[in-house]
């Protein structure tokens, strides 16, 4: 099915341990963000925003706004030159507000001011005539007969589900069934950057937007469609970004149309840069979920059939959540053998902020409970936890939950005990006075890419020059955001090219260079842009061979290219000619040393009726094992150490998988002990870092990464691509650990002190 | 348009803020700025004390410790003379946020921004710190447990300046501990904070002062369990039972940060901690 890409058995660059190409400047501060960004002229814009979670828009005081010290010009959806529309996977979101505003903090009108006090002041000033109607705040009371509507007939954004086998029967027959309900919160990016975009018009009628972001092509859709212009006349350059973990894919779209607006409307440049107030009350976060789960096991420790019924909470607005929901139910079973299952997923809408893309995009919500109850299961059949995932774990040649046959690159089992004997005996549960340890494991799987989803998206371009120094640039349309691809992506050209990766470059992502190259998430620049630039080399590897076929007199077919120079093999001795000599060479006879690549994802199938089919060309495995104390006298649970085994397919990089496996487990972490966005009535209390608390370095624990390499046929010399996959897991291991310790079971994040309090009092108590 | 003064002594900066509507003193900014960011209209005008010389360093003055209302987070987590004579003092330094806002952060701010969750304030009081406040017309000392009058509010006044905190000089018998309970380890606003300076002799108590945060309005003592502790030999059933009466005297509230019944609970567990410290020495 897939067209064997590179897999060259001991290449010197791929798999090393380069230094990250931006770290330097990240670390010395000279890069530059959207906010180092300054034009005369420029005008700063702020956002009003709507103070309730549902109201009627009536009227504004911007007459009175636009008389005020510094104030340019304001902007309200009647203003909208285009069509008043940010399209995500659906056209239902506006990018102000009208009519009706369905959550706090939704943006309805703009003020552009000639400084960013000014526009302060201004926003200070704003008065919205609005009158506040019934709002629907808890997603589990969504779905009332009698709840307002919020979206549809029934406020339900997306039903998807999964029908297979026969789970009644299953049920009926099985020897131990484990049954919950989960919930899990919202979580926030807590990105180190805020959003923030720069939009200037240029004299010829098209705009440039400048702009932190995770995908250009998504941003230039939406500033294209609210100020009604032709993609052509629209550009999009991705400023260095400062941490995305998702927030950054769909939402940037409704912040550019901010800056757009203004800058649209005054001629002017404008920039936007969001306070982290406004961006924590107004931005993307991760759908807060709630899973009815059943699991059924026969007495082999076989699973038997699952039955979940869950729902996410959508927001306001449709956004990702489709896409999310499809990932979610992708991955609910978990990476197991089940013959039988039923699935009812949906997202649904509430007036509260519309939740998108987050670091497993769906998946760690699904996978806690899924791993919540195979411990359960283990324990009501008197097994191990790692054995019962020993017995149900899928390898090649398996069918998953949605009926595809696994054919390669399954590193499920590899990653369980490789994990299982760095993890070594499990510590004491005696941790000293007043304190319990535990050990919990989980064991995921991650569908690499988009999957058939995001199909018609799933494709990338790239391109590729070698300047006459030897030196070489390209291009591609995905986004390095702090995950490390612009490295491995260089790396990647470097190898292929013979040159010195220091001497390769990227440029910075923009829609002019590349064609549409979809978005920058689902773990895909690796194998998607690193795929089109294995084609974007290939010719000029061809033409540096026959060129240096012509040099050494030999066949091009017995010549390699490595580092700095091209061999004749077969020789004895080698003969050589310098890689610069072959390029001068190149460039007297005038031969073209740029070219293009183009990579599309083939094959993967979804029929929604029954959810079957080949959902992703490729999945990712994973284990975890954590040990926690737990302290039971003031509740607080410690991680204290953490073995998390991945199988990546291949590691470009090993620094960068190392680096991605210690910032998602932290980021786990938070989410499992910490993390928790307090929501009163549709209003977000604590929009600030100091009531927002996410781990620091000294939470964190040891961890200890190991990579397991199960080359992957369809991606650059076998990586699968990497980012997600180390969030994803933690939560269900702490859980799992935390009833390990001190027997109770927590299916409700995050386990805070004062839940485990709770809890351990009740249980003394009974 | 910000105002910002930078007097070069301290009589500069008495006589700068003896007018009616007198600037913002500005330490470290750790606290202030903050405040500003969301309301700059209401800080016009800040008096930068930066170059005063007057309100630095931390002395030992015969038999009393006297600390510059300047001296940084950093230098009394540092400092020697508070590591022996003090080590409550330094090690509730050594909790507050980050090393950024240790090197930033002052006594002084955190003492006048008065937060009932302050971590130096309790390890103050139970050192039964004085505070001297001086204005151009009058310089006076206030004991720390009664400058406090509620979240955010102090005796002292817009043109007065919080010089220094002296106390006397710990005996070297005695013995202080504080413990923090916070959302994690670094960078955390307290959810409960105790501190406990006590004269033992031979696991009997002389005498105790123990002064716990974020459990009332203000920061407080514990008067009822010091008399009832005093005088007594430490066990754990009296540990036991110290940890039960602090649960009454104290007066927490639910909010963002945690609830009541945590409050209360944890405030016990970390009295009963700090006791059983001391009875290990
Ligand atoms: C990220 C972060 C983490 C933090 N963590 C902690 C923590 O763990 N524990 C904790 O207790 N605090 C913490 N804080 C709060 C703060 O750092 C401390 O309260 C600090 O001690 C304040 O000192 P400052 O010098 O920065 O005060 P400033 O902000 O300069 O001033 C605070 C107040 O005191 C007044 N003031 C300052 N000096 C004087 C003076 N000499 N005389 C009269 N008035 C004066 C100011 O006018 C202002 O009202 C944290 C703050 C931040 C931003």
């Amino acid at each position: 099915m897939f067209k064997v890409m590179k897999t060259q058995s001991n290449p010197s660059l791929i798999g090393s341990r380069v230094p990250r190409s931006d770290a330097r400047a990240k670390v010395c501060g000279t890069e530059k963000f959207i906010a180092d960004y300054s034009l005369p002229g420029m005008l700063h814009v702020a956002v009003i925003r709507s103070p309730v979670p549902c109201g009627e828009l009536r009227g504004s005081n911007r007459q009175y706004l636009e008389t005020l010290p510094g104030v340019v010009a304001t902007v309200f959806a009647e203003d909208i030159p285009g069509e008043n529309c940010v399209p995500i996977v659906w056209r239902d979101m506006p990018a102000l507000a009208t009519g009706k505003a369905k959550y706090a903090g939704e943006p309805v009108g703009l003020i552009g001011a000639e400084t960013a006090e000014a526009a302060r002041r201004a926003l200070a000033m704003a008065k919205l005539d609005i009158h506040p109607l019934q709002a629907v705040t808890d997603p589990e009371k969504a779905r009332d007969n009698d709840a307002l509507k919020v979206y549809g007939e029934d406020n339900v954004f997306s039903h998807l589900v999964i029908r297979r086998g026969n789970i009644e029967k299953a049920f009926a027959e099985a020897a131990a069934v484990v049954e919950g309900t989960y919930r899990t919160p919202y979580q926030e990016h807590a990105y180190l950057e805020p959003q923030g975009m720069l939009a200037i018009p240029e004299g010829d009628g098209s705009i440039t937007v400048m702009g932190s972001m995770q995908c250009p092509f998504y941003v230039q859709s939406a500033v294209a469609t609210v100020l009604g212009l032709p993609l052509a006349k629209v550009r999009v350059i991705q400023a260095a970004t400062g941490g995305a973990f998702g927030g950054k894919e769909d939402v940037p779209s409704l912040v550019a149309t901010q800056a757009a607006l203004i800058a649209w409307k005054t001629g002017r440049p404008a920039r936007l840069i969001y306070s982290r107030e406004e961006d924590i009350i107004s931005m993307s976060k991760r759908h807060p979920a709630v899973i009815h789960y059943r699991s059924a096991a026969d007495s082999a420790g076989r699973l038997l059939a699952v039955e979940a019924d869950y729902i996410l909470d959508g927001g306001a607005y449709a956004t990702l959540s489709p896409v999310v929901l499809w990932r979610s139910i992708v991955h609910s079973v978990g990476p197991y053998r089940c013959p039988n299952v039923k699935v009812d997923a949906r997202a649904v809408a509430t007036n509260r902020v519309p939740c998108g893309a987050f670091r497993g995009f769906g998946s760690p919500q699904i996978l806690f409970a899924v791993e919540c109850q195979m411990d359960q299961l283990a324990a009501k059949l008197g097994v191990e936890p790692a054995e019962i995932r020993r017995r149900n774990l899928l390898a090649v040649g398996d069918a998953t939950a949605t009926g595809q046959i696994l054919k390669n690159s399954v590193g499920s089992l590899e990653t369980l005990e490789k994990a299982l004997a760095a993890a070594g005996v499990a510590p004491s549960k005696e941790a000293g006075e007043g304190r319990r340890a535990g050990r919990g494991m989980s064991t995921i799987f991650y569908g690499m890419g988009l999957g058939a989803g995001g199909v018609h998206l799933a494709r990338t371009g790239a391109t590729v020059q070698i300047l006459q120094d030897g030196s070489a640039i390209f291009s591609v349309g995905t986004t390095e955001m702090g995950q490390g691809m612009r490295t491995v992506l260089g790396q990647i050209v470097a190898e292929e090219l013979g040159i010195a990766f220091n001497c390769v470059h990227m440029t910075p992502t923009d829609t002019s260079r590349v064609p549409d190259s979809g978005p920058t998430v689902a773990s895909r620049s690796t194998t998607m842009s690193g795929n089109a630039l294995l084609r974007a080399c290939a010719p000029l590897r061809e033409t540096l061979l026959h060129v240096a076929a012509g040099i050494l007199e030999a066949e091009s077919a017995n010549l390699v290219l490595t580092q700095g120079k091209v061999e004749t093999r077969g020789t004895n001795p080698p003969r050589a000619v310098e890689l610069q000599k072959v390029i001068d060479e190149c460039f007297r006879r005038r031969e073209c040393l740029a070219s293009e690549g183009w990579y599309r994802t083939e094959g993967t199938t979804f029929d929604r009726a029954t959810g079957q089919g080949d959902a992703y060309v490729a999945y990712a495995w994973a284990t975890n094992i954590v040990d926690i104390e737990v302290d039971t006298e003031t509740g607080v649970v410690e991680v204290m150490r953490i073995v998390a085994a991945h199988d990546v397919g291949r590691a470009v990089n090993l620094s960068g998988v190392e680096g991605q496996i210690e910032g998602g487990t932290v980021q786990g972490m938070g989410y499992a002990l910490l993390e928790e966005i307090l929501c009163q009535d549709g209003i977000i209390q604590n929009s600030e870092f100091g009531l927002y608390h996410i781990p620091t370095a000294e939470d964190a624990p040891k961890i200890e990464p190991i990579v397991v390499e199960k080359p992957f046929d369809g991606g650059p010399f076998g990586a699968k691509g990497f980012g997600e996959q180390p969030l994803m897991g933690i939560a269900p291991a702490i859980a799992n650990a935390v009833a390990d310790a001190i027997g109770i079971r927590f299916s409700e994040l995050p386990i805070t002190p004062e839940r485990v309090l709770a809890a351990l009092n009740s249980k003394t108590a009974i | 348009m910000t105002q910002i003064l930078v007097p070069k002594d301290l009589q500069e900066a008495l006589e700068l803020l003896a007018i009616d509507h007198p600037p913002r003193l500005l330490a470290g900014g750790t606290d202030l700025l903050v405040l500003r960011k969301d309301n700059p209209e209401k800080f016009a005008s800040f008096l930068v004390l930066e170059n005063v010389r007057e309100l630095c360093g931390i002395h030992k003055e015969n038999n009393r410790i006297r600390i510059g209302s300047r001296a940084t987070h950093s230098e009394i987590e540092h400092s020697s003379i508070l590591m022996k004579y003090a080590p409550v003092l330094a090690h509730a330094a050594a909790e507050i946020g980050s090393v950024q806002i240790r090197n930033r952060g002052t006594i002084g701010g955190n003492i006048v921004n008065a937060s009932p969750a302050g971590d130096l304030i309790p390890a103050l009081i139970a050192l039964d710190a004085v505070a001297e406040l001086h204005s151009l017309y009058r310089k006076r000392e206030i004991p720390l447990r009664e400058f406090f009058l509620g979240p955010g509010r102090t005796v002292c006044r817009l043109n007065e300046l919080l010089v220094a905190i002296h106390f006397e000089l710990p005996d070297a018998r005695e013995h202080g501990v504080f413990l923090k309970i916070g959302p994690r380890k670094a960078v955390a606003c307290s959810k409960v904070n105790v501190a406990v300076q006590a004269l033992m002799h031979h696991r009997t108590v002389e005498w105790i002062r123990i002064a716990l945060g974020a459990v009332a309005p203000t920061v407080i003592r514990a008067p009822r369990t010091e008399a009832w502790l005093q005088g007594k030999r430490l066990s754990p059933e009296l540990i036991a039972e110290a940890r039960a009466m602090v649960r009454e005297e104290i007066s927490p509230i639910t909010d963002i940060r945690s609830t009541v019944e945590y409050r209360r609970h944890v405030a016990g567990v970390l009295i009963e901690r700090a006791l059983e410290s001391s009875l290990s020495k």
